[in-house]
């Protein structure tokens, strides 16, 4: 699979389900985009302590790459054998989020954005890499992300998980907003 | 930044000067966290970096006001952001720059009521009349006369200091004989031009400046090796002699000279062995006055000779912000004054010390006005004997 | 003016300031090449004052640029024509320390460095560290995701805030949290430079003061080998608390300030910092001087005090760098780590190009590069010249797969530059952004994203393909 045929699958749909490796996000719907087949390790540079993977690919996966040059991922995240990076980033954590730098992504529109890069520090633009950590696959289809990594000897950061409660009215106005600004057409459900 | 001067101070001398003092600032905003009137109000027209704007403004359109000049008088010229500018700006001489230029924006009767003060406070009769009431440390010990004779010194009265703390300099007489220096003495009527200088009085004060150049640097050819200072606020003026004049002016030299001569007491007994001098064993807080640590740029001096002498001293949180005497600060601005006060003596007072000393006689009265702790001059814990 | 009466009116007297000559000297912030006055200024003293500027500039359609202590380096508190200024300065208060959850909650304008000082008797400090942090508000860094010499291992502002209270454009108070369920509101309003609300309230995460700390200066005879050095330190597994780099020009003018003792005639210094337990420092101290085989001198810092005065020359690098000019330019572009030396290189030969001075000091460890382009604005074209350099500093930043800004921020001044960053489709997301936000567009409006038509105007500078300007100067 390449970026444009997915792009076109988004483009052909009216409606449709992102879906992830053995997602989480259970699927119920018909239509649905399977990203784990879009996976692969786009750029690594040990040195730079920068990783880029497409979406798919499955956490074991990079975790055995990063072993190989004595890294590891920043932060922990629930993993069966086929999670996905793509899937723990529609779910979001915040420790998954401060470990984000930049990601690519094809919006409702079916346009490809990138935002953030592959530099640890980036105030260019606003930080829609970070924002859309935790968009459960209702704003875009998540395509690639490059995140930070460390040495080995460096502790990961505890998980402190997120608290589940009904939005404020602003929150509910803003966030409906939002998916206004990236899917004004209400395709990813 | 860049000042483009206005039309009619294109050519002046004060406006040249003050458009290159100003070009050294790169409008960066440190000197706002450490300026006591900043901390006080939150208003950046209470800050330096505003201050500095402002008198840009003034300086390029000749359009200030007297609510320009209100801002500048609420400056303590602490030269606090002195010690902070990373970038070497010369404030206290901008904002004299400034005052000078804003002074005429005044209203008559606020003008009359300085001046009043200002005659008060360096016409020595008048001064001396106060004395009954406001005198803090009267002198107890014989004097002393030095046995040997290594060195001549010229101790700066002061115009205050006689009649009010008379016991700073008797006691500073008193080790400089112990410790082998004659002492000579400039008279009470040789004010340092330090309260005209900073009340927009420049005449005043360069006449007076003129006449104690003269006159020292005569003491100078006499013999004289150091000019003594025992309260800071005097001592910088003396230090800062030479930014009066044009480096073209004859003065400009006779200034720095007498500048290099003179010296904090602290900065001249440092280098000292005053073992065979006793002090007073009392639990002492130290207050460093603006005009020792910011304006003749003596951190920690006091405080490593008190040190050394045996004084345990405690940390003062924000020992760097000033205590709201500034000269005659307080008696125009008295509300900030106050409040500056009362946070300096919280924090000094921290530690119960027995006794609070300090380098400056304008600190020591103010402070006193504010809490029962005796306040001194440090030299008073020094106890030299006759022997 | 009519507004101006009626915040007047409605606040007290002393907190509203206004006409020409009270106001000019908002007219600017850290980068005073850009100057605008404000109709009035506002400093409010209370969160119930702050609705009330709000509900008047509604009512008026009159922008609101907020502003922290000014020292933002892009122009983001630079007034708008027309628009009132509303400075947090006045809210500087340091609600509730909590040493046993390690938070703070602060008002906006509480200074960076006000926080450490607070909570040290705890053991404690606030790790993110502008070199600014003297002055830097809170609320000010929260809008840049402002970074500093320490983020390196700690991270930025958005990593160390876990949460914000902030005022919509409606007057209404929204909570963002960092553990949040769903999309990342709070990471969003990091870096968002007023354009999306007023921040009023900050929880900010302290950090342990670590057990040992063990700051290391190297000298180098050559800038290149400086630069490899940062490299192979990163690439040897360990992550520095703090690794900054100097040239000669900065070393200078830091020295002037401080006599720090740092070594005049080096080409290059590098500052590294150890922290954490002692055996770790002590292992990674041995494997760190074994790494700095190139450098011409090396001094390990043996007290505290000298540790504090070898960074405050660096922190105070920029403003000292106005000893040596009268105006200085400041970047702020990052780039992957192992074309630092390249980009060096790079940056001397454009330098050279357009006969201005450039002084380096940056956080090497980052990647994130300040050159200082030295110029005085009293010579005609000196501006003009400094902003060309600047730019082409920029697009060379983004061609090596780096950012137009590391931690200051687009405020006024990078708005070209953002062109050369962002596609069209992606500025678009960024205004509708904004709009979700703030659809009448009165917060701080025009500034960190620019029009789709300047970018046109510019003939669209967004390389694609590694198209370079300029090929004439030597890449590579
Ligand atoms: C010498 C020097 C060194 C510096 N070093 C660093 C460094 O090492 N790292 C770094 O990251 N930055 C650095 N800076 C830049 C600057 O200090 C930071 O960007 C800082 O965060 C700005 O804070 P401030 O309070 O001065 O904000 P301001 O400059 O007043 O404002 C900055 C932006 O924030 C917005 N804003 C301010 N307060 C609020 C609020 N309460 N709600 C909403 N929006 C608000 C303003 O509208 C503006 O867009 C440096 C600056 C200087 C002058
Ligand atoms: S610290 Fe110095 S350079 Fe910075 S604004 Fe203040 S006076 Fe200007
Ligand atoms: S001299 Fe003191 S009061 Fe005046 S601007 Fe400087 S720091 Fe503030």
């Amino acid at each position: 699979m390449n970026i444009e045929e997915i792009q076109q699958q988004i483009l052909d749909a009216e409606q449709l389900q992102i879906i992830g490796n053995n997602s989480q996000l259970k699927s119920n719907h018909l239509n649905t985009l399977d990203m784990s087949a879009y996976s692969g390790l786009v750029s690594y540079q040990a040195e730079e302590l920068v990783m880029t993977v497409k979406a798919g690919t499955t956490i074991t996966y990079i975790e055995s790459i990063l072993a190989h040059n004595e890294q590891i991922l920043p932060f922990s995240i629930k993993n069966t054998a086929s999670t996905t990076i793509g899937g723990a980033y529609a779910i979001g954590s915040p420790e998954l989020r401060d470990a984000v730098l930049g990601v690519k992504v094809i919006d409702g529109q079916g346009r490809i954005l990138n935002f953030g890069g592959k530099v640890m520090k980036n105030v260019a633009g606003y930080d829609v890499s970070r924002l859309l950590v935790g968009s459960k696959g209702q704003l875009v289809a998540v395509c690639e992300i490059s995140f930070r990594v460390l040495p080995k000897a460096y502790p990961v950061a505890t998980s402190t998980g997120t608290i589940k409660q009904t939005p404020s009215k602003v929150r509910q106005q803003i966030e409906k907003n939002l998916k206004q600004v990236f899917d004004p057409n209400g395709r990813f459900v | 930044m860049q000042t483009k001067l206005s039309e009619h101070l294109a050519d002046s001398a004060h406006g040249k000067k003050a458009a290159d003092i100003i070009s050294a600032c790169v409008h960066c905003g440190f000197c706002l966290a450490t300026c006591p009137t900043y901390q006080l109000t939150g208003n950046e027209l209470d800050s330096p970096r505003g201050r500095i704007y402002l008198i840009k403004s003034a300086l390029e359109n000749n359009q200030a006001s007297k609510s320009s000049l209100q801002h500048l008088d609420h400056c303590l010229t602490c030269r606090s952001c002195e010690t902070t500018c990373p970038s070497g700006v010369k404030y206290s001489e901008l904002v004299g720059i400034g005052r000078e230029l804003l002074e005429n924006k005044r209203s008559l009767w606020q003008k009359a009521s300085r001046s009043t003060i200002r005659r008060f406070l360096t016409k020595p009769a008048l001064v001396n009349l106060s004395k009954p009431f406001a005198q803090q440390s009267a002198i107890k010990s014989p004097v002393i006369k030095p046995q040997v004779t290594r060195g001549r010194v010229l101790l700066l009265t002061g115009c205050v200091q006689p009649a009010l703390t008379p016991n700073t300099n008797h006691i500073t007489k008193n080790v400089l004989s112990t410790l082998g220096y004659q002492v000579d003495e400039t008279s009470q009527q040789a004010c340092c031009g330090a309260i005209d200088h900073h009340n927009a009085a420049p005449t005043v004060a360069l006449e007076r400046i003129k006449a104690n150049i003269d006159n020292w640097l005569r003491s100078i050819e006499s013999g004289i090796e150091t000019i003594i200072s025992t309260a800071s606020g005097c001592g910088v003026m003396v230090k800062d002699y030479p930014t009066l004049f044009a480096p073209s002016d004859d003065y400009y030299l006779k200034a720095s000279t007498v500048a290099e001569k003179t010296k904090d007491i602290a900065e001249f007994l440092i280098n000292q062995d005053l073992s065979p001098i006793q002090h007073q064993a009392v639990n002492v807080s130290y207050h460093a006055p603006c005009s020792l640590q910011h304006g003749q740029k003596l951190p920690n001096l006091v405080e490593r000779l008190l040190t050394t002498l045996g004084y345990e001293l405690t940390p003062i949180t924000d020992s760097h912000l000033c205590c709201g005497s500034a000269g005659t600060y307080s008696l125009f601005e008295p509300e900030t004054s106050k409040q500056l006060r009362d946070n300096k003596l919280k924090n000094l007072t921290q530690s119960q010390p027995d006794i609070i000393v300090t380098s400056n006689v304008g600190c020591q009265l103010h402070l006193s006005k504010g809490t029962k702790t005796p306040v001194r001059h440090w030299i008073e814990l020094l106890e030299p004997k006759a022997d | 003016m009519q507004i101006t009466q009626e915040l007047l009116a409605a606040l007290p007297e002393h907190i509203v300031i206004h006409g020409d000559e009270m106001t000019r000297p908002f007219e600017c912030d850290g980068l005073s090449m850009y100057r605008q006055k404000p109709l009035a200024v506002v400093l409010p003293e209370n969160i119930e004052q702050i609705r009330i500027v709000i509900e008047i500039c509604n009512k008026h359609n009159t922008p609101i640029v907020s502003r922290g202590a000014g020292t933002g380096l892009a122009g983001g508190a630079l007034p708008l024509d027309n628009s009132i200024v509303l400075g947090l300065s006045k809210l500087n208060k340091i609600k509730t320390i909590d040493p046993q959850a390690k938070t703070a909650v602060v008002e906006p304008g509480v200074r960076n460095i006000a926080i450490s000082e607070a909570v040290a008797q705890h053991d404690l400090y606030y790790a993110p560290d502008p070199s600014s942090q003297i002055a830097c508000t809170i609320g000010g860094n929260v809008a840049e995701n402002s970074g500093g010499v320490h983020c390196l291992k700690y991270g930025l502002t958005v990593h160390n805030v876990i949460a914000i209270k902030m005022l919509t454009i409606d007057g209404e108070e929204l909570i963002l949290h960092r553990n949040d369920d769903g999309i990342g509101l709070l990471a969003l309003m990091n870096g968002s430079e007023g354009l999306l609300g007023i921040i009023t309230e900050v929880t900010v995460k302290l950090t342990p003061k670590p057990e040992r700390v063990q700051l290391v200066m190297a000298s180098f005879d050559h800038v290149r080998d400086c630069a490899n050095t940062v490299s192979n330190i990163i690439k040897a597994g360990i992550i520095p608390a703090g690794l900054e780099m100097m040239d000669q020009f900065a070393i200078g003018a830091a020295e002037d300030f401080t006599h720090a003792g740092y070594p005049r005639d080096a080409q290059a210094l590098l500052l590294c910092e150890l922290d954490g337990d002692h055996d770790n420092v002590e292992q990674e101290l041995t494997k760190l001087l074994a790494l700095l085989s190139t450098a011409a001198t090396i001094k390990v810092a043996n007290s505290e005090q000298e540790r504090l005065t070898l960074w405050q020359g660096r922190k105070s690098a920029f403003p000292s760098v106005g000893r040596l000019s009268p105006d200085y330019y400041c970047m702020d572009g990052t780039i992957p780590r192992h074309y630092l030396a390249d980009v060096l290189e790079n940056i001397t030969q454009l330098s050279a190009h357009y006969a201005l001075r450039v002084a380096n000091v940056f956080h090497a460890g980052d990647g994130n590069l300040h050159p200082l382009i030295l110029y005085d604005a009293s010579i005609e074209g000196d501006i003009e010249k400094a902003e060309a350099l600047g730019t082409e500093i920029l697009k060379l930043c983004v061609d090596v797969g780096g950012s137009i800004t590391g931690e200051h921020g687009v405020g006024i001044e990078k708005l070209n530059a953002m062109c050369h960053q962002f596609a069209a489709d992606e500025l678009e997301v960024f205004h509708q952004i904004k709009a979700a936000f703030d659809p009448q567009s009165l917060l701080n409006p025009g500034k960190a994203i620019p029009t789709l038509h300047r970018c046109a105007e510019l003939g669209n500078m967004h390389v694609h393909n590694n198209e370079l300007p300029h090929p004439e100067l030597e890449r590579f």
